[in-house]
């Protein structure tokens, strides 16, 4: 029977729910201009002032409102305002458009203010008043409908929590040893998919999905994702293989930096932060790049140890011929610590003024694997405050972390988050609460493991889903998450429920090498590739720990051919090199390059039969391997035998 | 009618504005089996003919159809308006003038 460990469950049962300072005050704010407003409204027909100032001041109650007081026709303009301030929402949720809503709402009013005639209509103060209560009490009426179900839920896990840790803790697998780490056929055909996109040629994008560049489907998270695939793959499997694994990761780090993935910022910042002159990608706010980025650049450079990234100005993020902003590794991080310090939240937003939790979560993974690459302490200096803050400003009632809020009026905005998605995220930098969070969100699951037809448990997901990599129906994205978060946590269990159904439902194709799911968006894709090479602890090593110390100084694979070599096994103990490779195309002889040899020194190579060489002065070899079907080779000085 | 016209105009504009942004957004349809051919996913590097995405093309009539219900809607939307205008016009020197007469 596992340990309890009593003091991850204490935090959860002692929570009481509230309202966080800072939230509380934005709401306080916010109640004060609205009321101002409403006030202000008013007063031109308390005083009978004239009907363009009446109408003016009613439309500051509701956007459209004004036009109610113009009467006849223009009535029909109410509705029709309300849905264009629908809209203007969206524009400000989806792309940080703060001007859009305040420029509907005191638009429609100066609108109304200018089309009312010689008198307003009498009635319009008082259908306004009733509309305007009947709105506030709906939203009232929602909101305590929303917590008394989150309490519920809050006191339904506070009774299973220790139950859930103990069970978590009990079916967890232990974390593999490095002689276990093989990528196997399937796990190959996967890599390839991230591999075929990372390795065609700078600036194409071919097998990227192309939607918006705002929102979910934005190439950036795209390319973030087949990024941390490739480093984590990198990582476990293969730390002593550079070749094209490295070229992969480099291609797409150096993708990133082109404008049509970043510029998205320009507009962002303009209309979201009325900022025309500046728009520094890695400036004010942006988490959704700087720490998704920083994540990716750090695994490329914990990997390999190329540490080219951190050179000065080594990431030029060019706006156009004049204008570049020159970025690095350590600007990267430099900017998502600053944020955190200066903003009141600590969590701070990704498009002006919506603060998305989930991409704080990838910002403070960035600072974790940051420190560890260059000794600062980011994460022990900001860690405290940043978690009382998601505690006490981003937590639902039921104790699950909210999707996102406002920093500007404290307003929740519905946006689906899972408990899950955040806690492979705080198992890097807190882990205890992190296997909390797992087992709430295991328990959740449960109910959605069924009996496939063959008689094997697979999920089963109601409904048609949704896939944020491409804004169409389907369960791939999902399947795909809850599997690597699973797997995170060596619930294998789930993980390969997750995995049936993925292969079950995703339509599956294993075509000229490649797997892939053609019911997925590239997103969606991206992360099974990775959840499918995933094991016990596999992101928070790749995080907190990169690859071992031997790998990064002894002899590496540095030159073989895509796709005609697959490497399902590259390491090192810093004199030999232990590899497994397949042929990707064709079996027969295939060239090898290694380097870091140790120059002019005779090694031996073992497949079965064994042969000689030696390496060069700089420490190079070259050598042609007869690859058929799975071909282990060992590498070894031969002093060392 | 000319306020209806202005308004069918405004809602149309509205509407198919939205239906764009929809587009854009949630993509041209979501059914589950009009993924055999995804051109994102079925892409490859080697070996695979490249998946070219499919646009959907809109016919010449649609188009032009399109174009006439925009034009006129338009149309009405600028005579509603200078008629609007005219008469608030009218109605303003007719109050000037019994202003006039009244001192």
């Amino acid at each position: 029977m596992a340990v309890i460990t009593s003091d991850i469950a204490e935090l959860y049962i002692r929570r009481a729910p509230s309202i966080g300072p800072v939230t509380s005050a934005r709401h306080r704010r916010t109640a004060a201009i609205y009321g101002t407003m409403c006030i202000l409204g008013l007063m031109p027909s308390i005083l009978g002032m004239p009907p363009a100032l009446r109408a003016a001041g009613l439309g500051l109650w509701i956007p459209g409102g004004g036009f109610l007081a113009v009467g006849g026709y223009a009535v029909l303009l109410f509705p029709l305002t309300l849905a264009l301030f629908a809209l203007a929402v969206f524009a400000w949720f989806g792309a940080g458009m703060v001007v859009a809503p305040v420029i509907v709402w005191l638009g429609s009013a100066l609108l109304a203010g200018n089309m009312v005639g010689d008198q307003a209509w009498f009635l319009a103060p008082y259908l306004l008043a009733a509309a305007v209560a009947g709105i506030g009490l709906y939203a009232y009426q929602r909101q305590q409908t929303r917590k008394i179900a989150e309490l519920a839920q809050l006191e339904a896990r506070k009774r299973s929590i220790s139950t859930a840790l103990a069970e978590a803790i009990e079916v967890a697998a232990p974390v593999p040893t490095m002689a276990e780490r093989e990528l196997t056929p399937d796990d190959l055909a996967s890599s390839r998919y991230a591999l075929d996109r990372a390795l065609q040629p700078l600036g194409q994008m071919n097998g990227y999905d192309k939607r918006d560049q705002f929102q979910t489907a934005a190439l950036r998270y795209q390319i973030n994702h087949l990024g941390y695939g490739l480093g984590m793959l990198q990582c476990m499997y293969t730390p002593s293989f550079h070749g094209y694994l490295s070229d992969a990761q480099r291609n797409l780090i150096e993708l990133y930096l082109d404008r049509r993935i970043w510029g998205y910022w320009v507009w962002e910042s303009a209309w979201g932060h009325l900022n025309l002159s500046n728009p520094d990608p890695a400036g004010k706010d942006n988490i959704m790049l700087t720490g998704w980025f920083g994540i990716q650049l750090c695994m490329y450079i914990s990997n390999t140890g190329d540490r080219q990234y951190a050179e000065p100005g080594s990431l030029p993020f060019r706006l156009n011929g004049r204008r570049v902003f020159h970025h690095d590794a350590h600007t990267i991080a430099q900017s998502v610590a600053k944020n955190f310090l200066d903003s009141e939240f600590c969590l701070y937003p990704c498009e002006p003024n919506w603060v998305y939790p989930i991409c704080n979560h990838y910002g403070m993974t960035s600072l974790a694997i940051y420190d560890r690459l260059f000794g600062t302490k980011y994460v022990p200096s900001t860690l405290d405050r940043w978690l009382k803050s998601l505690d006490t400003e981003f937590t639902d009632y039921s104790g699950s972390v909210i999707g996102l809020r406002s920093s500007l009026t404290g307003i929740r905005f519905p946006f689906p988050a899972a408990d899950a998605g955040f806690a492979g995220f705080e198992n890097c930098f807190a882990p205890d609460r992190a296997q909390r969070m797992w087992a709430t969100a295991r328990q959740d699951l449960r109910h959605i493991i069924k009996t496939g037809e063959n008689g094997a448990k697979r999920l089963i997901l109601p409904g048609r889903g949704f896939d944020f990599g491409n804004y169409k129906s389907g369960y791939a994205g999902a399947y795909a998450m809850i599997m690597d978060t699973a797997r995170e946590f060596g619930d294998y269990e789930i993980a390969d429920a997750a995995q049936r159904a993925l292969d079950q439902d995703c339509g599956r194709a294993d075509d000229g090498g490649v797997l892939r799911y053609s019911r997925g968006s590239n997103l969606a894709n991206a992360m099974a590739m990775r959840a499918r090479i995933h094991r016990r602890d596999d992101f928070r090593r790749t995080i907190t720990e990169g690859p071992p110390e031997a790998s990064l100084r002894g002899p590496i694979l540095s030159a073989a051919k895509y796709p005609d070599v697959l490497v399902a096994r590259a390491f090192s103990d810093g004199d030999d090199l232990d590899l497994v490779l397949y042929p990707g195309a064709d079996p027969g002889p295939h060239n090898l390059g290694l380097e870091r040899l140790r120059p002019g020194a005779k090694y031996a190579l073992r497949n079965g039969a064994e042969r000689s060489f030696t390496a060069d002065n700089s420490g190079a070899a070259s050598l042609s391997v007869d690859l058929r079907g799975r071909t282990p080779l060992h590498i070894v000085p031969v002093n060392c035998q | 009618m000319p306020c209806c016209a202005f308004a069918a105009f405004i809602v149309s504009q509205i509407v198919l504005g939205f239906t764009a942004i929809r587009r854009s957004v949630l993509g041209a349809g979501d059914d589950l089996n009009d993924v055999s051919s995804n051109p994102a996913t079925e892409w490859r590097l080697i070996g695979g003919a490249p998946a070219l995405p499919r646009r959907r093309r809109v016919g010449l009539p649609t188009l032009a159809l399109a174009a006439s219900i925009e034009i006129l809607l338009a149309a009405g939307a600028v005579y509603g308006y200078r008629l609007h205008a005219h008469h608030h016009h009218v109605a303003s020197l007719r109050n000037q003038t019994v202003c006039i007469r009244a001192r």
